[in-house]
């Protein structure tokens, strides 16, 4: 079920009602809490709760025995297994009909014609989310950063925790699982964050995301209707658009996980404004990007091994970080070009900037320079995403400069009328250096923006549920 | 994350509240949503014409049956076709009656013309004469849900009166929020005045005292796109009755039958050459078949201009909708055909019948 659903609000409302009647009862809660979460996974289609389940229960035994295991070569075989099974499951239903259709696109290169075997496989929604953050369990147990949990309900739970099983945030369980063993306390000021996250969530998901796909879909439906400015602002709209819908779903999901006294990380830390490609991954997707970063860069070898090596090893986690948002070259294209930024800023720039920018010394002009470039950047990036073939990005590239467009200045004013409270609160977000930082405000100022935000939603919020985009990965 | 990554990246900082203060902000803020809603609310019933235009029909038209203070010998009922084609002028000069025009919309389909005649009877008695107008395309369809809100009875009128509908549950919150909460129901008409302000405007058609929408203007380009959808449509599917509209007219029809008015089912104007094509011909003649079928079961029932009245693209606005200068001649057409009916020329055999 969809966050921007009554269905939804429903569901939350009566398990939070029975959360709360369960005072300190950690264990009871944590059941009432999984079941919750199985409901909430059955309703996208309860096929796929027996893969979530299988999941869990290989994990939480690989963790067990490769806990007690002293073997060097049984402790691997056992990591081997976990990985392999997790990596399978989400190859298997992910991957395999694109790679089939791939293959027989190469021998038909080649003179061959086969009939490609693909299956049609439905995908799993979250299973990207959920395998890395099991494999991310029995990883840390291996690295002995990680004691196994004995009980297989809070393995469950972490594994399938419903504000976050579907899109993330990406959970280690050195952080999610004490949460989930220990009584959680719900105090005033995290439930006060709680409700501005979800508010702000909802805010950017259903006003300033949706009404951004108004601008975004047409134009890449049917692109050769457009050109110019219209070109330009469907690429700033979707730029808005993929940003508040993933960080608004990670708001609420966040907001609501307060509500029950959990903290789960933060995903989003103002990407928009950063300087260089390694800031805007420490800002963009963070569980992610963290989880490519801790699990497969370092393990390569990381920036250790020579500068030849490190790059290399950049771009490789990019481009699989690429391949893991999607069953398309499009995405591998997408990641790849991020790699290249990486890789390309890292080699001009051996010595990035490491502190403030603002009180590093350098030119004040300088600093908005670099954001504007990475940002120009950023969305150029984007375009590779969401385009649906070479030819339209060409289209686009191509047809960028060519006039207003009939309707460029009306899209544009669309853009602004709707995205304005975004840029706003950012602003104030980078000023202060925090994320809550609305919650700071004078009373009656916090009180005006909250009335302003809820009747927006209500005004704005755009009622056919549109699914968030990070749903398909 | 590091000491210096800290210095870099924002990071949350939890700001101290009180119970009372996170109280009142949820109450400010929920307060703030019901005076919009009542905001809106307010606005829409005093500008009617802000809202979608044909809405506002829909409501003038009731408006009009409400405050009707003396009974009229003629009801004309239907759609858009018929608001826009009967002149209640014309029609009594041939017919010497008179009669008023509550004509509404097509997609407040037959049901709302039996909600009319039922509210008018109640009223004001029965009349001598009720004639219904309808397009081709709109037998088909169920009472668009945001119409059925704005039809101005009590709640649950769609269970009490005789030409009774069930709606279900995901209806009923529909007509809900239609009713009672119009920045949900009617969020785009919202959206559009707030974000862009310069086009707000009230949109109301014109109307005469007694109920006639006169459009001045032809389009002859939209009757031949409309038309061309028509014809195309039909390809696709069939003539159909759906069984909301069967049960209206079956209501109609028996009340014509127990209390002795003369009903006439007639069908609208429409734009000449669509029935040159086969296939539109053919899915329009299975209508009548079945409307014909239908009325010879009421002794008090007929229908009437059939085949069609036809008119060129230079006398309509769209497919079925004439302009003003076409609409005596409609009229005159729509009494002829109730004047030479069997049912105004031999009413006496009819109610021996």
């Amino acid at each position: 079920m969809l966050f921007n659903s009554f269905v939804f609000v429903g569901f939350f409302l009566l398990t939070y009602a029975l959360y709360l009647s369960l005072g300190r009862r950690t264990r009871a809660q944590n059941l009432l809490l999984l079941v919750a979460s199985y409901v909430f996974y059955g309703y996208w289609d309860w096929r796929f709760l027996g893969l979530l389940a299988v999941s869990t229960l290989i994990d939480f035994t690989v963790g067990k025995a490769l806990y007690r295991a002293k073997d060097a070569h049984r402790r691997k075989l056992l990591l081997t297994i976990s990985v392999c099974a997790n990596l399978g499951i989400l190859g298997f239903f992910k991957y395999y009909d694109f790679f089939a259709r791939s293959l027989a696109e190469v021998l038909r290169l080649v003179g061959l014609d086969p009939d490609p075997l693909t299956l049609g496989i439905l995908l799993p929604v979250g299973i990207s989310f959920y395998t890395f953050q099991t494999m991310s369990y029995t990883i840390d147990i291996y690295r002995g950063k990680l004691a196994p949990t004995e009980s297989l309900l809070d393995f469950a739970l972490f594994v399938s925790f419903f504000p976050q099983l579907v899109a993330g945030p990406i959970e280690r369980a050195r952080t999610l699982l004490p949460q989930i063993e220990r009584p959680r306390r719900i105090d005033r000021d995290q439930l006060a964050a709680g409700l501005w996250l979800i508010l702000w969530g909802y805010f950017k998901k259903v006003v300033i995301a949706d009404r951004m796909a108004l601008i975004v879909n047409p134009v890449f439906a049917e692109q050769a209707n457009y050109q110019g400015l219209e070109l330009v602002v469907a690429l700033l709209a979707f730029t808005v658009q993929i940003y508040g819908d993933f960080s608004g779903y990670t708001d609420i999901a966040r907001g609501l996980a307060k509500l029950m006294g959990f903290e789960l990380m933060v995903n989003f830390r103002l990407p928009y404004f950063a300087i260089n490609p390694s800031d805007f991954w420490r800002r963009w997707h963070v569980s992610f990007s963290s989880w490519l970063r801790d699990y497969l860069y370092i393990p390569m070898g990381g920036n250790r091994g020579g500068k030849a090596r490190t790059l290399r090893n950049l771009a490789v986690t990019m481009l699989l970080g690429g391949l893991w948002h999607g069953a398309a070259w499009n995405f591998v294209i997408w990641g790849g070009y991020h790699g290249a930024l990486l890789v390309i800023y890292r080699w001009l720039d051996p010595n990035p900037i490491d502190a403030n920018p603002w009180r590093s010394g350098v030119a004040r002009l300088r600093v908005v320079g670099m954001m504007a470039l990475m940002f120009l950047l950023t969305v150029f990036g984007w375009l590779m995403f969401r385009a649906q073939s070479a030819s339209q990005i060409l289209y686009f590239l191509s047809n960028m400069h060519q006039g207003l467009g009939r309707t460029g200045v009306e899209l544009l004013y669309n853009l602004f009328f709707f995205a304005w409270p975004l840029a706003a609160v950012q602003l104030l977000q980078y000023r202060t250096g925090d994320l809550l930082a609305v919650c700071g405000l004078p009373t009656p100022i916090r009180i005006a923006i909250y009335c302003f935000l809820f009747c927006g939603i209500i005004i704005f919020g755009v009622h056919e549920s549109m699914e968030f985009i990070y749903f398909q990965f | 994350m590091s000491e210096q990554e800290r210095d870099i990246l924002p990071v949350e900082r939890i700001h101290p509240t009180s119970p009372r203060l996170l109280g009142l902000t949820v109450v400010i803020m929920l307060l703030s949503g019901v005076m919009l809603n009542a905001s809106v609310k307010l606005l829409f019933q005093t500008y009617p014409g802000l809202d979608n235009p044909t809405y506002g029909a829909f409501h003038e038209q009731w408006r009009r049956l409400m405050d009707l203070d003396r009974p009229v010998d003629t009801l004309i009922l239907g759609d858009s076709s018929c608001r826009h084609g009967v002149d209640p002028d014309v029609l009594d000069a041939e017919l010497g009656s008179h009669s008023l025009n509550f004509c509404s919309l097509g997609n407040a389909a037959i049901i709302n013309s039996a909600w009319q005649l039922e509210t008018y009877i109640e009223r004001h008695g029965v009349p001598k004469r009720v004639i219904l107008i309808q397009v081709h395309d709109v037998w088909r369809r169920n009472m668009q849900l945001p119409l059925v809100a704005r039809v101005p009875l009590p709640w649950g009128f769609w269970e009490r009166l005789r030409a009774s509908w069930s709606p279900d549950r995901r209806q009923l919150r529909h007509i809900f929020l239609a009713l009672h909460v119009p920045v949900y129901s009617q969020d785009k008409t919202v959206t559009e005045l707030l974000a862009y302000p310069w086009r707000a405007r009230e949109r109301r058609l014109p109307f005469t005292p007694r109920g006639y929408s006169p459009i001045e203007r032809a389009n002859p380009r939209r009757v031949a796109r409309d038309a061309a959808q028509h014809v195309r449509k039909t390809a696709r599917r069939g003539w159909r009755l759906s069984a909301q509209s069967r049960g209206a007219l079956q209501t109609m029809m028996d009340m014509a039958d127990e209390l002795g008015f003369d009903f006439y089912v007639g069908n609208s104007p429409q734009a000449e050459g669509m029935l040159s094509k086969p296939q539109f011909a053919r899915y329009y003649e299975s209508g009548q078949r079945v409307l014909a079928d239908l009325a010879d079961t009421s002794p008090r029932t007929e229908l009437i201009l059939s085949p069609p009245v036809e008119y060129s693209r230079r006398q309509m606005e769209n497919s079925d909708h004439i302009i003003a200068t076409s609409v005596p001649s409609y009229t005159r057409r729509l009494a002829a055909a109730v004047a030479t009916s069997e049912l105004h020329r031999v009413p006496q055999r009819r109610r021996e019948q």
